[in-house]
């Protein structure tokens, strides 16, 4: 397979993972719909957002969701705590999407038991991929189901 | 892995073409029976009286034109709803979220059109083609949707 019909064959694979995925973020948010506009404001999932989209790497997007982690924690909010770490794990959770949708489509891909930084060097442009459709329909979801506010 | 003939490829490429047409077919047909239903045109009256204007649907129509998830559709609209803190446009009596709720149920059509299709083209078919011919079913719907509600806002 050359690069192009390759990286067709990515983006193929790169939706119809991403119409899948949107079930899982969405079910997330749902999950953590008492926080939202309470304790999760519009500006974090914004924020959250426009770093999944304008990040160069995935290591900065889960920089970004452990910094708001520790925040929380070092204010005592253990529920916003728990809520980052959440986000983190289903983060940490599409490394594996990412090496099997990568192989799938055809990319050379390092053996699954290889050393992390091996496997990134070579993922992490499908880990931000897969990274920012998921957060972009997790951010969506849970700014559509947060309480209204009238000064917005 | 099995290969195939140079006869073999030249049928497979026939049938993916007559499938190709038989899909089209099927869309319009169902593109039609969306009219005559009256979803979308329920659905752009609701929203002609509410504030929104036609750049906000205009973006919707192009978005769905240009995009290959119909994921990228309904989360559009939900930070549109998200966004209307005084519930003035698409957050207005739950319309956007009706219009997100008549997008979602397009998907139980397009399996239809696609088990309606199996038996004959089962050889080129692939597991994916059920997800795109919901967007396409989907693209169907909006341009209705927005096609009515520039007309119902004409003027306004």
């Amino acid at each position: 397979m050359d690069d192009i019909t390759q990286q067709l064959e990515l983006r193929r694979r790169l939706a119809a993972w991403s119409d899948r995925a949107q079930k899982s973020a969405t079910a997330m948010a749902e999950q953590y719909h008492d926080l939202l506009g309470r304790k999760i404001g519009n500006a974090q999932l914004s924020g959250l957002n426009n770093i999944a989209q304008s990040a160069p790497s995935f290591d900065d997007v889960k920089e970004f969701v452990q910094h708001q982690g520790e925040k929380a924690e070092r204010a005592g909010r253990s529920e916003v705590k728990e809520y980052w770490d959440a986000v983190g794990k289903a983060l940490t959770g599409l490394e594996d999407e990412a090496w099997k949708l990568a192989q799938e489509a055809g990319l050379p891909v390092p053996p699954r038991n290889s050393r992390p930084r091996e496997l990134k060097a070579a993922l992490n442009d499908v880990y931000l991929m897969l990274a920012r459709e998921w957060v972009q329909h997790f951010a969506a979801h849970s700014l559509m189901i947060a309480p209204r506010r009238e000064a917005q | 892995m099995t290969v195939k003939t140079t006869v073999e490829k030249k049928a497979d490429e026939q049938q993916q073409a007559l499938l190709r047409v038989a899909l089209r077919a099927a869309i319009a047909q169902a593109s039609d029976k969306q009219l005559e239903e009256s979803r979308p045109r329920l659905l752009a009256e609701r929203l002609a009286r509410t504030r929104l204007d036609n750049s906000q649907v205009r973006n919707l129509e192009n978005l769905a034109y240009t995009t290959d998830k119909v994921s990228d559709i309904t989360d559009l609209l939900k930070k549109q709803i998200g966004r209307d803190g005084k519930a003035q446009r698409w957050a207005s009596d739950d319309v956007g979220q009706e219009v997100i709720a008549a997008l979602d149920g397009l998907r139980a059509e397009a399996d239809q059109i696609v088990k309606d299709l199996s038996e004959r083209f089962r050889d080129v078919m692939d597991a994916d083609l059920s997800r795109r011919v919901h967007l396409e079913l989907c693209r169907e719907f909006v341009k209705h949707l927005a096609a009515e509600f520039m007309y119902r806002k004409r003027g306004a």
